[in-house]
């Protein structure tokens, strides 16, 4: 009996690959910024990505020109799914529950264009105003703020200090306008 | 027996005229030394009366070479068989000659007139008396019975043993903590529950020993190193559990206790059921509690409810010196993890602490619903032990299985998404001891344990990168000697230890590993999965003594012992953001084996006045594996992950030193009104530095009055815990805590109604509702701890 309880308990030790975080749907690996200038006359993806989630990361430069305007679409994903698997739609199904927060530098304005269903800023779609030259680093970040005890914590009066959630996303691109 | 239960017969009640090989002109035997009779334990529950007889053969010494019994109650066999070994007599003389003789002496046991030390008044560890020279180790061993734990039960098994001196704990959310003992983490503790070595996951910050707190008869804390009989992981002590005593005569009988507490609107319920019926003898038991979110004094810790249950069962066969007792128990333990430690990033925290408030703490509302964060915790174990009573002593073995189911789950986008950690710990142990006691060389008693242990062990883990799937399999051997001589006795022993490693990792885990340097040599790979195998070797050995320098009044015990305790494979191989702390964790697969030499020495005192206990110990380490801020060339590490920069925390080795005192002072104990004093102290430095190790308890104090009847007894307690001051300011988030006091207040009344004994108790905890964070709880950079809670409890024998 006892070898026969060893035999079953060594089953599947062996074989990580069932056990593993293929497919967990949460994790976030890739964050890719879609900035289409409102002439329409370019389109650039700017990313930032860790494909293991293991601090290895890559990040390209944001690179603008002055006095142009530009709507920036904001997509996450996880590589560590196979095929990589887009996260953004599930932020807009809890919209109410995340915001996108962006820190500028002083020669870049910015506005959020999308809102969930309260009303409330949700920062997937923003445009950027490139006001002068200048070279410095845009921060941006995803907060995910789900409700506790049924109420929800994301409202219009919240201590931008002092937020209450945790970050999903909270990452640094060099950004340039020329 | 360690704890001595003297029955009011220290000599035979009667020693026949024996028979030697002839029986012309033979000078019988004479009784010339009595020995200590012991009232077993297990009898006590039925107060049962009797007399064993038992044939002795005495030799040409006088000295009694083997006991057979002859007839009497088989609960008392054992007691009565080591009572006749210890009698001495004069040599039967023929023709002036001393001759081989055969008698028959006969016990009467009777069940103490009061109630035993260690269940009306289990702070008496100090154990100064002739038993004591019996104790199977040189260490101080604190005892808590069935009816203080009655009394004091917590909310769990750490904090239930908060009032031991030298014994903290360290608390994860605020309904999880696992036991310190003198500044050893749960790495360096074992938990043997009715023999059988605890298997859990230890090493998260919120991983609490999954023990069933209701199902306790005794626990013993034994505080120093305890390698020699229990392996590595004793290198910092051992907390020994046994359930209550299944009953000794036939017939039936149950406990049940109910209760609530104010805090928390907990309610807790359970109830025992007890058979005997000839050789069979058993026990189903059950209980359950449930608790809302815990308040500090003055908000809601949101999210910290919780339900637990445990059920359980006996079977014990006894038969002509036999035992066969099989085990079976479930725990479940389903808790929130309070919301505000929901901290992911350093910036998190650092808002955290920057707040004397939690964020959003106007906002929680105390309920029962349990919310992501949480753990839901499954685990089960089942044992088969059988022991076997020969006259040279004892027979040990016993099987168990141990599934230990561990789920994290943190907020989520996806309401129904299955947590992100799953932990599968299951565990195959098989262990078998033999103790040869009581062999006589002339007047020094000689007793001899041995045994061999093997422990099988896997872990499937599935979620976020963090540690392996493992295979792990420990062997050891032990021996141990301790020869009692009139008043010291001189312990001795060693063992002999190996493990075999096994880990497991896919390839992408694997490259992760080897991006950071954090592989061993011997790894290989075989479709996709890599294979890590390391193998260790190590051995202990202890000398350790007791002499007692005025009998029943001074006695001085001490020990001197070395050890190992292998790496754990999470100690090697973790990799990942940790889910319960914004760093980022690394292991070391290179890590070598923790050695510890440690010293311990006791002094105890006892008069009619007073009883006093004080001990020092000093634990140096080699390679003591810490988990600390990773520095390179004074530079603190970080990493950058997607949802912020993260420190970098590595299981590190370094030389550590511990050292420090803890004791007790008793006051009038024999009297009705009765004061108790205890403290402890502890110091923890890095070698290599000579900087102070962070994490160790700070120093503290606990005076306990107060009347102590039959009926009614009202104990008020006050404690004291420091400021830990020796800390190194830049590898901790925030600086530790004040010191603080609190004042709680335990008292029960006792009644005999319809047959049955029912006792009432109340205990408060924090009685003044005192705002205070301890500096060994994780909740200390978050928020304050529970405020005050009045727990009530009526229990009841029938």
């Amino acid at each position: 009996m006892l070898f026969t309880l060893l035999a079953l308990a060594c089953s599947d030790v062996k074989n990580p690959h069932d056990h593993d975080h293929d497919h967990d749907h949460e994790v976030m690996t890739r964050v890719v910024l879609t900035l289409a200038d409102t002439n329409g006359n370019s389109t650039q993806d700017v990313t930032w990505s860790d494909p293991a989630g293991d601090g290895n990361a890559t990040v390209e430069d944001i690179v603008l020109a002055a006095g142009e305007t530009y709507e920036v679409q904001v997509s996450i994903w996880n590589d560590l799914s196979d095929p990589a698997e887009e996260i953004t739609p599930e932020i807009i199904d809890e919209a109410e529950e995340h915001q996108i927060f962006v820190t500028v530098p002083d020669f870049i304005e910015y506005t959020i264009l999308d809102a969930d269903a309260n009303g409330l800023d949700l920062g997937l779609e923003q445009e950027w105003s490139a006001l002068e030259t200048g070279t410095g680093t845009l921060t941006l970040g995803l907060r995910h703020m789900p409700e506790q005890d049924g109420v929800s914590v994301k409202t219009e009066d919240m201590d931008l200090d002092n937020l209450p959630g945790a970050w999903d996303v909270n990452i640094d691109f060099p950004v340039t306008v020329e | 027996m360690a704890i001595g239960i003297q029955s009011t017969q220290a000599d035979p009640a009667s020693v026949s005229t024996g028979t030697a090989s002839t029986i012309e002109d033979v000078v019988p035997a004479e009784l010339i030394e009595r020995a200590v009779l012991h009232y077993p334990l297990e009898a006590l529950p039925s107060k049962l009366h009797g007399t064993v007889v038992l044939q002795v053969h005495i030799s040409k010494l006088g000295i009694v070479e083997y006991a057979d019994v002859i007839s009497g109650h088989d609960v008392f066999h054992h007691e009565a068989i080591i009572a006749a070994k210890r009698l001495h007599f004069t040599p039967a003389l023929q023709e002036n000659s001393p001759i081989p003789f055969d008698t028959t002496v006969s016990f009467h046991f009777s069940p103490p007139h009061v109630e035993p030390r260690d269940e009306e008044h289990p702070d008496h560890s100090i154990v100064v008396s002739s038993d004591s020279l019996h104790n199977q180790t040189a260490h101080v061993e604190v005892v808590l019975g069935e009816e203080q734990l009655d009394q004091e039960r917590q909310i769990d098994l750490a904090r239930t043993l908060e009032g031991v001196a030298g014994v903290e704990f360290a608390s994860g959310s605020s309904n999880t903590s696992k036991p310190l003992i003198r500044g050893q983490t749960e790495r360096r503790l074992l938990i043997v529950r009715d023999g059988i070595p605890h298997a859990s996951q230890k090493w998260g910050v919120d991983h609490a020993p999954e023990m069933d707190i209701f199902d306790i008869g005794t626990i013993r804390v034994r505080k120093g190193a305890e390698a020699v009989r229990y392996g590595g992981d004793a290198i910092g002590g051992v907390i020994l559990i046994e359930s209550p005593e299944l009953l000794a005569i036939d017939g039936v009988a149950g406990k049940t206790i109910v209760g609530g507490s104010s805090n928390g609107r907990k309610g807790f319920g359970m109830s025992r059921f007890d058979f005997k019926q000839q050789q069979w003898a058993g026990r189903i038991q059950g209980n359950w509690m449930n608790a809302m979110d815990v308040q500090t004094p003055t908000y809601i810790l949101g999210n910290t409810a919780s339900n637990v249950w445990n059920v359980g069962g006996v079977l014990q066969h006894s038969s002509n010196r036999q035992v066969l007792t099989t085990r079976l128990s479930h725990h479940h333990n389903f808790s929130g993890i309070f919301y505000g430690m929901g901290a992911e990033s350093p910036e998190d925290l650092e808002q955290a602490l920057t707040t004397e408030r939690p964020l959003n703490a106007d906002e929680w509302k105390q309920g029962r619903s349990i919310e992501k964060p949480y753990q839901d915790v499954d685990h089960t174990k089942g044992s088969v032990a059988w022991e076997f009573e020969p006259s040279w002593g004892s027979v040990h073995a016993q099987y168990a299985f141990q599934r230990n189911d561990r789920q994290e789950a943190e907020p989520s986008r996806i309401p129904d998404a299955e947590p992100q950690y799953n932990f599968l710990l299951r565990t195959h142990s098989a262990d078998l001891y033999i103790d040869h006691s009581d062999w006589m060389l002339g007047t020094t008693e000689l007793d001899i344990e041995w045994g061999v242990s093997a422990k099988f062990q896997d872990n499937l883990y599935a979620g976020r990168i963090l540690i392996p799937n493992y295979r792990q399999l420990d062997v050891g051997a032990f021996w141990t000697q301790r020869l009692i001589f009139e008043k010291t006795s001189l312990s001795m022993g060693m063992r002999l230890d190996g493990s075999h490693q096994d880990a497991y990792m896919k390839e992408r885990d694997y490259e992760a590993h080897e991006r950071r340097d954090l592989l061993p040599d011997e790894c290989s790979f075989d479709a996709s999965v890599a294979k890590c195998t390391t193998q260790y070797s190590g051995n202990a050995f202890v000398l350790g003594g007791i002499v007692q320098v005025v009998p029943e009044a001074l006695e001085v015990r001490g020990d001197i012992s070395t050890g190992v305790r292998f790496p754990n494979v999470d100690e090697r191989y973790l990799l990942g953001a940790a889910p319960t702390f914004p760093v980022y964790a690394m292991g070391d697969p290179n890590l070598p084996r923790e050695r510890v030499r440690s010293g311990t020495l006791t002094i105890g005192y006892r008069n009619e006045i007073l009883a006093t206990e004080v001990s020092g110990y000093t634990n140096w380490i080699d390679n003591y594996i810490y988990f600390a801020p990773w520095t390179v060339d004074g530079s603190l590490q970080n990493v950058t992950l997607i949802n912020g920069s993260f420190p970098i925390y590595k299981f590190q080795s370094v030389d550590a030193h511990f050292y420090g005192l803890d004791g007790m002072l008793h006051l009038l104990e024999d009297s009705r009104f009765a004061t108790s004093i205890s403290g402890a102290t502890v110091r923890a430095w890095n070698r290599d530095t000579s900087e102070h190790l962070i994490g160790i308890p700070p120093d503290s104090v606990r005076l306990k009055s107060g009347w102590k009847g039959d009926v009614l007894s009202i104990q008020p307690n006050i404690s004291y815990v420091a400021k830990q001051h020796r800390v190194l300011s830049n590898l901790d988030f925030s600086d530790p805590p004040e010191d603080f006091w609190l004042f709680n207040i335990q008292a029960s009344v006792k009644h005999q109604f319809a047959d049955a004994e029912w006792m009432l108790n109340l205990n408060a905890q924090n009685l003044f509702n005192t705002r205070y964070r301890r500096y060994t709880s994780l909740l200390r950079y978050y928020a304050d701890e529970p405020g005050r809670d009045v727990q009530v409890s009526l229990s009841t024998h029938f």
